[in-house]
Parts: C-alpha cells; structure tokens; sequence
C-alpha cells in the first residue's frame, strides 16, 4: 500500500510493529498482528522496540484514579488465583526460579548485585499501587498501596531467604540519596503502615542483611529488588 | 491512560483489572534483559485498553474527556525523568508539526487511523503516510542518539 513512498520501512512487519504499538489498527488488523505476534519473533522483537520507543509518552498522560471498588475486585481475583496457586499440583515456575535464586546466592552472594532487577510498581493513584518484585526475571514479591497509603506486600515466589539472613524493605523519595527503612522484609510479605512516600518516582528496594536487619540504619548488604514506583 | 483509550470509566476498570491480573500471571515472564519494566507494563496496559475500545467500537461515546492533555511535546516536558523520555521528547521535536500532532494525538487517544482522520480533517491515506513516516524519522532520531550515547 505505501511500499512505494520515497521513504518507507525496509521490514513491513516493522511498519505494522509500529503501528500496533502506536494503536491505530482497527480490530482486523491488531487480530492480525496478534497472530503475527505469536508465531514470528522478529516480528515480536519489533513490537518489544517499539514499545520501549514509545511508552515514554504515556508519561504526559496524566493519571485519573480508579473507583474503590476497582481494587476489591483484583483483591478477590487475586485471591483467587492465589489459592489456585496453593494446590500442591505442579509447583508454580516462580517459586523454583526464586528458589534457584536464592540457592545461588549462599554460594555467591557477591553475585547479587549484580543480578539486581526489577522491582515493578504500578501507581493509579490515590488508590492502591501494584508492584512485582522480582530477580533476574522471577517474582518474589507484589505490593500494593491501599487508598490509605498504606503499602501491603505479599510473596508471590515464595523466596528462601539464607539462613542467619533477613530481607530488609527500603523507600527511596524521588531525588533522595539515603533511602529510609521500612523494617524487615518477612518471606511470607508484610504490611508498612501509611505514612510512607508512594509519589510517582519514588524507589523500593529491598537488601539482603544480618538476621533482625542493618545494625546501621542504612542497607550494609546488596539491593536484591529495586524500582519504581510507576503511574497507569 | 487507559480511561483515555477506552472513553468510559467501567470499561477503564476492566482494562486495569484484568492488566493486573495479566502482570501478576506474567510476572515470571517478563525478562529484565528484553526491556524496560516500565515499557513492558505500559504495553500490558494499552494493549488491554485498545483490545476492549476496539471491541466497543465506541458504540457508546461515553463521557467526553476535558481535553487536558496538550497534544503536543510540550505536555511532555514536565514528566521528562528519565533517559528515555528525554530522548522521544526531543525527537518528537524534530519531526514535522503536522506528522508529531497525529502520532501524539494517536497515542495519548488510543485512536485508529480512521478515527484520526475524522478528528483532524485529514483524508485517511495521508493520515496513514504521515504517522508511518513520521514513525520511521522517530526510529531513526532515537537510534541515532542511542548511538551517539
């Protein structure tokens, strides 16, 4: 159709990755992309570029907050799916990837920071924030902020921590270079009462430290989860 | 974002709803070295929300929104934090006003190429010509400023 323009994409499929990512398919067409999507993963790798080229500018949007009861119904769906998790059928991938992880890292804790990774947050504020937590890829965590500012996690993975060891829940402000303590980070998740920063921007971190957390009130062992909090 | 998209607070929240329950099915799959987890999150979310609108085919119209977002770059300045937003800022800056306005206007909307056309009075062939040459500069200015970092 537009082959012919003098300046044109040289991969049509990166010309319909585009314009996927951008939204301006009608319905045919995103089914077709979908389809695409599945079986061709250059196509797929154009689509991931182009979602990192482009999502910078959902930033300008500027967020409008979801009903309360939104936030009841994902708690419910949650749960859920949760207990389907807990049926002692197949053990769920993220569990054993955590387990793996944590294995890993009694034999070589220095390699921890450098397996730093994400710590994702979704923000639709002032209501509930949902955050995963996750090392190199596998979740260990979701939290969430309750409409009272009220920051609840619960473990997803169920990580192992090692043993003599406890995980230790940091806040980081936008722009601030000492983040704060928000106490030790039991395995099972735990809730951090209002009061804490959740603004756009602010960082989560969670360190590995001495069994009762950092004797310093700073963390003294490695960043295993960080990232942002991030509005929808 | 999503309430912008799908133009009626309900359909908003399904789109929200079932994003969440999407990242937490998903979360193991999401791959550190593949990308941002702030794009990839993104992506969960408007996909979900341009699904539902294009379903809807906005049947309903549903509640017009106050047009507070300035469909240009500049409502982008204040948000510029990162590397990344800084880079699409500014070579959003360098394309052709009228070929920046339909892909902002595109995005921040969650609109067709046919919807586009009808809001701004342009004939859907130019439309579709313009966004897709107006995407390839893009490509071409982000790459080249990650090059040149």
């Amino acid at each position: 159709m537009s082959g012919r323009l003098t300046q044109d994409f040289d991969d049509e499929r990166d010309a319909l990755a585009a314009e996927y990512v951008l939204g301006v398919l009608d319905a045919p067409e995103r089914d077709e992309a979908r389809r695409l999507l599945l079986r061709d993963p250059e196509f797929a790798r154009y689509v991931r570029a182009w979602e990192a080229r482009l999502s910078p500018m959902a930033d300008g949007i500027p967020p409008v907050a979801p009903p309360e009861s939104l936030w009841l119904r994902i708690e419910a769906s949650l749960d859920e799916a949760a207990q389907a998790q807990a049926a002692p059928v197949a053990a769920p991938a993220p569990a054993r990837s955590s387990a793996r992880f944590w294995r890993a890292t009694t034999f070589a804790a220095g390699a921890l920071a450098a397996s730093l990774a994400a710590f994702i947050v979704l923000r639709a504020p002032p209501a509930p924030v949902q955050a995963v937590l996750s090392a190199s890829g596998s979740p260990a965590f979701v939290a969430s902020v309750e409409s009272d500012g009220a920051i609840l996690v619960r473990a997803v993975g169920a990580p192992t921590v090692p043993a003599g060891r406890d995980l230790e829940l940091w806040v980081l402000p936008a722009g601030a270079t000492r983040p704060v303590s928000l106490g030790v980070l039991p395995s099972t998740g735990k809730q951090v009462p209002a009061g804490v920063a959740t603004a756009p921007g602010t960082q989560l971190l969670v360190s590995l430290e001495p069994a009762g957390g950092s004797p310093t009130g700073q963390p003294t062992g490695p960043v295993v989860y960080a990232g942002k909090l991030q509005s929808l | 974002m999503a309430l912008r998209i799908v133009r009626d607070a309900s359909l908003a929240a399904d789109v929200l709803h079932d994003a969440f329950l999407s990242v937490w099915r998903n979360a193991a799959q999401f791959d550190p070295a593949r990308g941002a987890a702030s794009a990839w999150l993104t992506g969960i979310v408007r996909n979900r929300a341009l699904d539902i609108a294009r379903r809807a085919s906005r049947e309903v119209t549903g509640t017009e929104l106050p047009e507070t977002v300035d469909e240009t770059p500049d409502a982008l300045s204040d948000a510029v934090r990162t590397q990344e937003e800084a880079a699409l800022h500014r070579c959003l800056g360098t394309l052709e006003e009228d070929r920046r306005g339909l892909i902002v206007m595109a995005f921040v909307g969650g609109l067709t190429h046919a919807e586009v056309a009808q809001r701004s009075g342009i004939p859907l062939g130019t439309v579709k010509s313009h966004i897709r040459r107006g995407l390839l500069a893009l490509r071409s200015c982000l790459e080249a400023l990650e090059r040149g970092a």
